[in-house]
């Protein structure tokens, strides 16, 4: 699942309790009836908001690292989604992808295109520590030269990437990678420092979604909205039991 | 109701991101908090003693190996960058799981990928190989029929719909048997795997191998008809759609296929499924009882893992209460009872009622240990009680040369609670616990466990003595980060028996502090350690760890000198008006050098040793701007600064208070009005 508590690692923790006192901007919380784009993960129980949804990140499998990398299926059966964006998500463990693997995923991404879903394209959900960017977009590099034309390819981020990452190594990113989606998460508890870097991705030349926890906290910093790279919210969905009331 | 029943129980299952029963999913990389005691799950913080913050998986592999007297390895620390291999805290359950050594991969999981684990295809290889050695072994087959069956089977690959369709050519009983499954196989993974006639017909085969395997494949396939309609538009399951006749009817062929073959080829798979059954069925009784069957009969080993990790995803919680749970599962179940709650408005909840494992305690029987160490634990979790623990338990010398986790974590607990009541034994007794903490994750939390305990007892140095029992290399350059002094790292700057890394981690802080924290003096002398620049390779590498201290200066804008000469500036005179704003452009050419915050807790918590007032650029820049030495020029420069620390987020990047909007807009005016005539201010069109 995605990397909600990223920004809580000590590296990454800036006491920002000023944050909520000094921002016009009132905390919301996110409620997946204001959102279009939704991460369905396994586990997770199907919402109404998915109906109405514009594009739906639905996991597929997992590449796990025990043992010889080798795929392990997260779905319990193929998807048939009508009238709505389909992107087909894959969580790396790690990128020591052998050609077994890569064709794994293929097939999979076709087959999901060929029974009729509205296939956007491939995303990556990884832990890229921030100094290794440049491993990072080489392994999306032999991706993307794999992946068919029609299918784009999309990547979860690290917030620190714009701040701390080494420029080349993001550079590198471009051109290969459609998306990123940097992913956010606001609990009960003002713990943020998400500002401080999403201010840097000012400086980021490709299109990026914002990744938020439904019924997380969540405070729009007033430049994201005229920066023309930011593309949109993502929803990371929870089942009922989970969020607030 | 019973919707929202069925609805709750497949919420609990399934690999839920957040089970209130137990541990999360994993959750890939979080940031540790530097402690040893999480009363709360954070999904970060699992760590090497048996304790509530910890994933409940990661106990129950504890309690395990101690049950079955194993010794936990880890796996050697790899240098690759992404590496999942734990070095010191076990963090979360896939680090955990990634990091324990569980010995060399058995050869049939050897290509995995083919075979789709979680799909249909995950039984491709392991099938094929069975029917090639039970064909090879039949001496009623003729030879051109082994042939043109091994062809056949061979040629068949679930993952790629490959091997097409033709009639298998063969003549006696048993290669027509062995010819009737392959069709019934094809049928299986290419038409659908819904329809149980194929295999039915041969559950009376002659053929022992292709009745065993007719018979097994019966069962499996009814589980998957059960559920052939409760799929929804998503792929999910959903229990309302699954087939109570065809549940029952697989369980049926299940059991009775164990009944005949107990330590059959299939008999570990048919006691997955029959759990698979009662899950899919929502039966949570029968389910609890299955798997406290298995853990009763399981070790630590990959089959163990594996099963630990399904509990977490499909057992229920409260089913660990019911009477014929195992007692490792109701341990695990109390443990995760303790644990520190809030609900979701983030208000604390009551703590786990007095008297809950007490009157558990004839369900322990012969685990005295375990349930000692719960009623201990409870007692420093959740009561905060440290007399308690030291009643509840006595000082112990182990057996043998290595610590059950019991016992490793019933002895650190003591120290601590030594240590709570002002016992001067404490440190020893940490001490002692150190030779015999072999197993995975022991020693990491031991040197942690001492370090805090060092921090706290102002004997920080410690650390750093020749014969320090403290070598975890992130531990003690966190120590040099965030606590040590100037003469602790100028010691560890220039010390011989460590690492260089060790040696540029304190040399680097060094300046870093001496900079921001206004000694300058120091920075002089300390700066003729500086190593000289590396030669680099064309991808930049090796990577220069000093060269924020080589900055250059400005030769435009506001006119800097390089770095030492800034510093001479500022030893000479530190209100020097040039020297500040230099810094001040140091800082933001370079970075501030800050830590995170870390908590009053946490390692670090005390504060660091080395003394002086931090310096931020915007309180530099609020003295230059109103500073008589100042000239105009500066004064512009030191409001336009100022204004746009606030850039573009309208929040302060300068370190420092954050200054209310309208003291912005004073900076802003001030610099536009009594300034017009400088660049800055006719460069600056915004404030923020």
């Amino acid at each position: 699942m995605p990397r909600f508590f990223v920004i809580i690692g000590r590296f990454f923790r800036i006491a920002l309790a000023l944050f909520a006192m000094v921002s016009n901007v009132r905390a919301e919380i996110i409620r997946a009836e204001d959102y279009q784009n939704f991460w369905l993960w396994a586990g997770v129980l199907p919402q109404a908001a998915l109906s109405n949804a514009n594009e739906i990140y639905l996991l597929a499998g997992e590449v796990s690292d025990r043992g010889k990398p080798h795929v392990v299926w997260q779905r319990s059966a193929l998807p048939h989604i009508v009238g709505r964006n389909v992107w087909i998500v894959y969580r790396a463990q790690t990128l020591d992808w052998d050609e077994a693997v890569f064709v794994n995923v293929l097939t999979h991404v076709k087959n999901w295109k060929a029974t009729g879903n509205r296939l956007v394209g491939l995303q990556i959900d990884f832990d890229a520590g921030t100094k290794h960017l440049d491993r990072y977009a080489d392994f999306l590099s032999s991706l993307r030269a794999k992946l068919p034309k029609e299918f784009k390819l999309s990547v979860t981020g690290l917030l620190d990437w714009s701040a701390n990452g080494d420029p080349a190594g993001l550079a590198a990113l471009e051109g290969v990678v459609d998306e990123l989606v940097f992913q956010t998460y606001q609990g009960s508890h003002v713990i943020s420092g998400y500002t401080h870097y999403l201010l840097r991705l000012n400086r980021l030349k490709i299109p990026f979604r914002i990744g938020l926890l439904q019924g997380g906290d969540w405070q729009e910093p007033p430049f994201l909205t005229s920066n023309g790279y930011f593309t949109g919210y993502i929803v990371f969905l929870r089942n009922a039991e989970k969020l607030k009331k | 109701m019973m919707h929202k029943l069925v609805w709750i129980l497949f919420a609990l299952a399934a690999l839920s991101f957040e089970s209130p029963a137990r541990a999360s999913a994993d959750n890939g990389g979080c940031g540790q908090t530097m402690k040893i005691y999480f009363g709360e799950f954070t999904n970060c913080d699992s760590m090497g003693l048996i304790s509530p913050g910890n994933d409940t998986r990661i106990n129950l592999i504890y309690l395990l190996s101690d049950a079955r007297s194993q010794k936990l390895k880890m796996l050697k620390p790899s240098t690759e960058p992404y590496s999942n291999i734990a070095n010191y805290w076990p963090s979360d359950w896939p680090t955990f799981w990634g990091s324990i050594d569980l010995g060399a991969e058995a050869a049939t999981h050897s290509s995995v990928n083919d075979s789709g684990e979680g799909t249909i295809c995950v039984s491709d290889e392991s099938g094929s190989a069975g029917f090639l050695a039970a064909v090879a072994a039949d001496k009623t087959l003729s030879d051109a029929e082994k042939t043109t069956l091994t062809e056949v089977r061979k040629t068949l690959k679930c993952s790629t719909a490959g091997g097409g369709d033709a009639k298998i050519a063969v003549q006696s009983p048993a290669a027509k048997e062995f010819a009737e499954y392959i069709y019934a196989v094809r049928r299986f993974y290419f038409v659908t795997h819904n329809d149980v006639s194929g295999f039915a017909a041969l559950s009376n085969a002659t053929q022992p191998w292709v009745r065993e395997a007719a018979r097994y494949m019966q069962a499996r396939v009814s589980l998957l008809a059960a559920q052939a309609m409760a799929f929804d538009q998503y792929g999910t399951l959903q229990k309302e759609g699954v087939s109570r006749e065809m549940v029952t009817a697989a369980l049926d062929g299940l059991t009775s296929y164990l009944k005949d073959y107990p330590k059959g080829t299939y008999a570990a798979s048919a006691a997955g499924l029959i759990r698979r059954a009662y899950w899919i069925s929502g039966d949570t009784q029968k389910l609890a009882a299955a798997y406290s069957e298995a853990v009763a009969h399981s070790t630590v080993d990959r089959a163990g893992f594996a099963l630990v990790n399904e509990i977490d995803i499909k057992l229920p919680i409260n089913a660990d209460q019911n009477n014929s749970a195992d007692v490792l599962l109701l341990a695990m179940e109390d443990l995760r009872m303790m644990r520190a709650q809030t609900d979701s408005d983030g208000k604390a909840l009551p703590g786990m009622k007095t008297g809950v494992i007490e009157a558990q305690h004839s369900r322990f029987a012969g685990h005295d240990e375990i349930y000692n160490y719960l009623l201990a634990a409870r007692a420093w979790f959740v009561d905060k009680d440290a007399k308690k623990v030291l009643q509840l338990l006595s000082e112990k010398a182990a057996a043998g040369d290595t610590l059950s986790y019991v016992e490793f974590s019933g002895q650190l607990l003591r120290t601590s609670a030594l240590d709570a009541t002002g016992e001067k034994t404490a440190r020893a007794a940490l001490v002692n616990l150190f030779p015999k903490a072999t197993q995975a994750f022991q020693r990491g939390t031991l040197e942690l466990a001492l370090v805090l305990m060092d921090e706290r007892g102002k004997n920080i140095s410690a650390v750093f003595a020749p014969d320090s029992l403290v070598q975890e290399p992130l531990l003690r350059q966190y120590v040099l980060d965030y606590i040590a002094g100037p003469i602790l790292l100028r010691q560890q700057a220039v010390a011989s028996n460590v690492s260089k890394d060790e040696r540029e981690t304190a040399l680097f802080r060094l300046y870093a502090r001496d900079l921001t924290q206004g000694h300058f003096k120091g920075f002089l002398d300390d700066f003729k350690l500086l190593p000289a620049k590396p030669v680099q390779d064309a991808n930049g590498n090796p990577g220069d760890r000093f060269q924020s201290f080589r900055w250059d200066g400005n030769k435009d804008g506001y006119v800097c000198p390089n770095l030492l000469e800034v510093a001479k500036l500022l030893n000479a005179d530190e209100m020097s008006v040039r020297g500040r704003l230099c810094l001040a452009e140091f800082i933001r050419a370079q970075g501030d050098f800050s830590l995170a915050a870390v908590q009053k807790d946490e390692l670090g918590g005390t504060g660091t040793l080395f003394s002086g007032k931090p310096i931020f650029r915007q309180d530099i820049y609020v003295d230059i701007m109103k500073s008589a030495k100042a000239s105009r020029q500066e004064k512009a420069f030191a409001l336009d600064r100022a204004v746009r620390c606030y850039e573009p987020a309208h929040i302060n990047d300068c370190g420092g208070t954050e200054v209310a909007e309208s003291q912005r807009k004073k900076w802003y005016n001030e610099l536009k009005t009594k300034y017009g005539d400088t660049d800055y201010a006719k460069v600056l069109r915004y404030y923020w």
